[in-house]
This record gives C-alpha cells, sequence and structure tokens, in this order.
C-alpha cells in the first residue's frame, strides 16, 4: 500500500512561508480533500508530495523513500494541480500519447479508453487550442489517471465542469480510490469535499490545522 | 536516470521540436535565403565564365590563368563573400536557430505542461532532452539550407581545386582555421564549415533555455542572441583592425571574415557558449522548483 509521509515540512518561497512545519501521514486506498481558503497553502502542500517543489526544511517520504535524496518524483504519480496544460497543435489523443510514450507503461488502447472514460472522443482530431475550458479540465484529468498511478492529485478538478463533467470526476475519484490508489483532492467547495473524501485535512496559513 | 526513459524523453522531444510549424518555417526561410544566395552566385560564375569566353576568342589566349579564381568552393553559402543573401543568412543565424524550438522551455513552464513531462521523468532528464532537442532544431535549420545551397551551387559552378597562388578571391588566407584543408582537402573543408555553422546554431539556439531561467519576456529571451551577436559583430570590426583577429562567428561561421580566423577564438567561443548554456540549463534545471 502506498505510504506518504510528510515530517515537519515547511516550504518558504522569498521570505514567506507558505507551508509551516507539517507533518502528515497519508496512505492509498483513500481520499483525502485539503481545505482552506484561496492561499492557505493546499497547491503548495499537493506540489510538495508531488516533488515539483522540494521542503525548505524536513522530509517528504514516498513508500520510506526520501523525496529529492532517494527518488527525485514518486515512482506513480498522476496529477492535475492549477491549469491543465497541453501542447497546442495536437488533438488530445496526440497529446496524451506523447505524454505516455515517455513510461511506455500503457498502449492507444488504454488511451482511448481513458479519454472516453472522461467523455471525450478519442476520434476526434480537433486541436487542444480549440477545446473548451471543461474539455481542457477533462483531458487534464485523464492524463492525470490514464497510467494508473499510485497517487492522484487533484487540485479542483471539476473547475469548468458542468454537472455531467462533476458527476464523472466523482466517480473517477471513488474508482481510482477502490483501485487502492491514493488521491489528495482540493476543492473550494466544501459540501463536495465532505461527500467524497474519506478524510479532511483543514489548511490555514500553510498549517494544518484540522483533520476530521 | 532511468536511461530507457531518457531515451524516451529524447524521442518525445525530438518529435516535439521536429514535428512543430514553427521548425518548418524556420528551414522553409533559412531555405529561401540559400537558394536565393545560390541564384546569386551562380549568375555571377555564370557572368564571369562568359566574360572569360569572350577574352578569349577575342584576344587569342588560349587558356584563362585564372581559371580557379571561381570555384564551387567559394562560392558556396559557406565561403561566399560577395552576395546580399549571404549576408543576410549569417546575419539572421541568431534568429533562425532560435525560432523552431528554444521557445520551448519558457512556454512549457509558464503554461504548466513542464509539470506533465518531469513527474513522469525527472527534472535531469527533463532537461537533458531539451537541451539536445533544441540543439537539434537549431543545427538543423542551419545545416539543411546550407546544404541544399551546396548542392545546389554545385550543379552549376565546377569544383575546381582552390589554388593558394589565388587565395585573395577565397578569403582563406593561410593562417586561417582550416587553410590547409581549404588547399588540400576543399570537401573537408566544407563538411567542417558545415560541422561549424550547425555546432554554433545548435549552441545558440540552447542557450536561450539557459537565459529563460533569468528573462521573463518571451521575445527578449528569443532577441538577445541576436542582439548580442549583432553587438559583437559591430565592435569585432573596430577589434579586428587592432589585433588582426576576427571575433564575430557571424564573420567566422562563413567566409566573411575581415581578420584571420583563428582556431582557438573559435573553440573558446564555441566552448564558452556550451558550458554556460549546458551548465546553468542542468544547475539551475535541477534545483529549480517547478510551479
Amino acid at each position: 500500500m502506498t505510504k506518504v509521509e510528510l515530517i515537519e515540512v515547511t516550504k518558504r518561497i522569498k521570505q514567506a512561508t507558505v507551508i509551516d512545519n507539517v507533518t502528515e501521514t497519508l496512505y492509498g486506498g483513500s481520499i483525502v480533500g485539503l481545505k482552506g481558503i484561496n492561499g492557505s497553502g493546499k497547491t503548495m502542500l499537493m506540489r510538495l508530495i508531488s516533488g515539483l517543489i522540494k521542503p525548505t526544511r524536513g522530509l517528504v517520504k514516498i513508500n520510506d523513500k526520501v523525496l529529492g535524496k532517494d527518488i527525485s518524483f514518486p515512482e506513480s504519480i498522476g496529477m492535475l494541480i492549477e491549469n491543465p496544460a497541453f501542447l497546442d497543435h495536437y488533438s488530445g489523443f496526440k497529446n496524451l500519447e506523447l505524454l505516455a510514450s515517455i513510461k511506455q507503461i500503457i498502449g492507444s488502447e488504454k488511451i482511448r479508453e481513458t479519454i472516453t472514460r472522461v467523455d471525450l472522443d478519442p476520434d476526434d482530431g480537433k486541436y487542444y487550442q480549440k477545446y473548451s475550458l471543461g474539455m481542457k479540465q477533462r483531458l487534464g484529468i485523464a492524463a492525470a489517471i490514464m497510467e494508473s498511478p499510485d497517487i492522484v492529485i487533484l487540485d479542483e478538478p471539476t473547475n469548468s465542469l458542468d454537472s455531467d463533467g462533476v458527476q464523472i470526476v466523482k466517480d473517477i475519484v471513488t474508482e481510482e480510490r477502490d483501485r487502492g490508489a491514493l488521491v489528495v483532492l482540493a476543492y473550494h467547495d466544501h459540501e463536495i469535499l465532505k461527500f467524497l473524501s474519506d478524510e479532511i485535512i483543514e489548511i490555514k496559513q500553510g498549517q494544518v490545522v484540522g483533520r476530521t | 536516470m532511468d536511461k530507457p526513459i531518457l531515451q524516451n524523453c529524447i524521442k518525445t522531444e525530438l518529435r516535439k521540436a521536429l514535428g512543430n510549424y514553427l521548425f518548418m518555417l524556420s528551414v522553409a526561410i533559412a531555405s529561401g535565403i540559400a537558394i536565393w544566395s545560390a541564384i546569386q552566385n551562380i549568375s555571377a560564375a555564370n557572368a564571369y565564365y562568359s566574360f572569360i569566353a569572350s577574352l578569349q576568342t577575342g584576344s587569342g589566349i588560349m587558356k584563362n590563368p585564372e581559371y580557379a579564381s571561381v570555384t564551387l568552393f567559394n562560392s558556396w553559402i559557406g565561403q561566399d563573400y560577395t552576395s546580399v543573401a549571404t549576408t543576410l543568412f549569417f546575419t539572421l543565424l541568431p534568429i533562425l536557430c532560435v525560432l523552431p524550438y528554444s521557445w520551448s522551455f519558457f512556454s512549457e513552464r509558464k503554461s504548466g505542461y513542464i509539470r506533465q513531462i518531469v513527474s513522469r521523468s525527472n527534472r535531469k532528464t527533463y532537461f537533458l532532452s531539451k537541451y539536445i532537442a533544441t540543439f537539434a532544431a537549431g543545427a538543423l535549420v542551419i545545416l539543411i539550407p546550407m546544404l541544399i545551397n551546396f548542392m545546389l551551387v554545385s550543379s552549376f559552378i565546377p569544383a575546381i581545386s582552390p589554388n593558394i597562388n589565388y587565395d585573395i578571391y577565397y578569403n582563406v588566407p593561410s593562417a586561417n582555421m582550416g587553410a590547409e584543408l581549404f588547399y588540400a582537402h576543399p570537401y573537408l573543408f566544407v563538411l567542417m564549415r558545415l560541422i561549424n555553422a550547425a555546432l554554433y546554431a545548435g549552441l545558440i539556439a540552447a542557450f536561450v533555455i539557459s537565459l529563460s531561467f533569468f528573462v521573463k519576456n518571451r521575445f527578449a529571451v528569443l532577441l538577445i542572441p541576436f542582439i548580442a551577436f549583432l553587438t559583437l559583430n559591430y565592435f569585432s570590426e573596430t577589434l579586428v583592425v587592432k589585433f588582426g583577429v576576427e571575433l564575430s562567428p557571424l564573420n567566422f561561421l562563413g567566409g566573411t571574415s575581415l581578420g584571420i580566423v583563428n582556431t582557438s577564438v573559435v573553440a573558446l567561443f564555441a566552448l564558452g557558449l556550451f558550458v554556460f548554456s549546458f551548465g546553468v540549463t542542468m544547475w539551475q534545471g535541477v534545483r529549480s522548483d517547478v510551479f
């Protein structure tokens, strides 16, 4: 089972402390919701778990391996942090194919299946730049889950989505958890977060102020 | 570094670099200028040969004593120093080679696309692949047009071996880098010129990646090499009078050098570009946070 440990993690950017002495342990097979107002540190915490940023102090361990020392990134992670970003002059399928070609652990069939799972058409040759915001968000979610990663990080995944899209995200998040993945979610909508999460971590000014 | 992932990452980056429309556009523009240079040189050579033929007919001269003054080896873009198109090609080189892919890191970091790649590989792999692909795209944008030009010019102008007695027609004095090759093995000299120009173009393209860590404007980052090389070219004209050595890459990459092309200068300049661009890219890339 995947284990993510944050041990006395502090992150400072310039003079500001954005994450302040956080110690938490998260396990696979669960959905962890991050709650907090804008600028509270939810996204920074996700970036720390993802290995995108390095802690100023403290350790982040993934399955007992120290990020930035034993490994530079979690070995199996999918993420959608802030806005989805892809290459403008490629179709959705081509974009995912290009990303999948790095690890080569999935083939075209799995990519097509994942695109269909987020209710997009894998045969749609339209360039990514012509996608609507909702379609971009769906493709971002597809990229995060297509390789069945052990850790799935989703930052406000229902942004720009209609009610059908929100339902798809809810289903995906539950399915990923049931498959054994650790799903970390950040939401501004407390009701959705409460509905989806197995546990909620509340963050305020970079500090964990509650866990329910 | 995981070797298969590094190989996959390099392939992916090369696919992105060589498959994007800006690469095609840059090759098309550079090739257009190179073809224009070929046309100018072929026309000039034809006029010269007609003139010599008319002299021989009129004066009874049986053999042209300056038969080697116009040859493929001083008429192709890599050694020509007379046509406007050739001057334009080398002047625009620092822009042409950064257009295809040097913007890529800047753009991927700004959009957040970098997150998708580094999380599937790692920082070292990402930056090494990016460096290689950017270098390759920049080098090819200059190499392909120069090869087209060479093939075109060689179809019309005879490949008479250069003669040291006529060195004033070639702008390759005996102290120049590769002068022995030019007079003894001119095809090897052509190869050296091609490699040299491609190497510099690749390094200038990759140099922009390292600049992207410090410069926050997309256009500025692409224009800095062009402005820097033009400035250097401006001052090199003064310095060449004082030291006699050509210091401007815009001149020593082709045949338009005003002073002696010194091997050490060419090598040191390339080494400096490599050390700065590769060093900064890998050092900053590995230690920087990705937002």
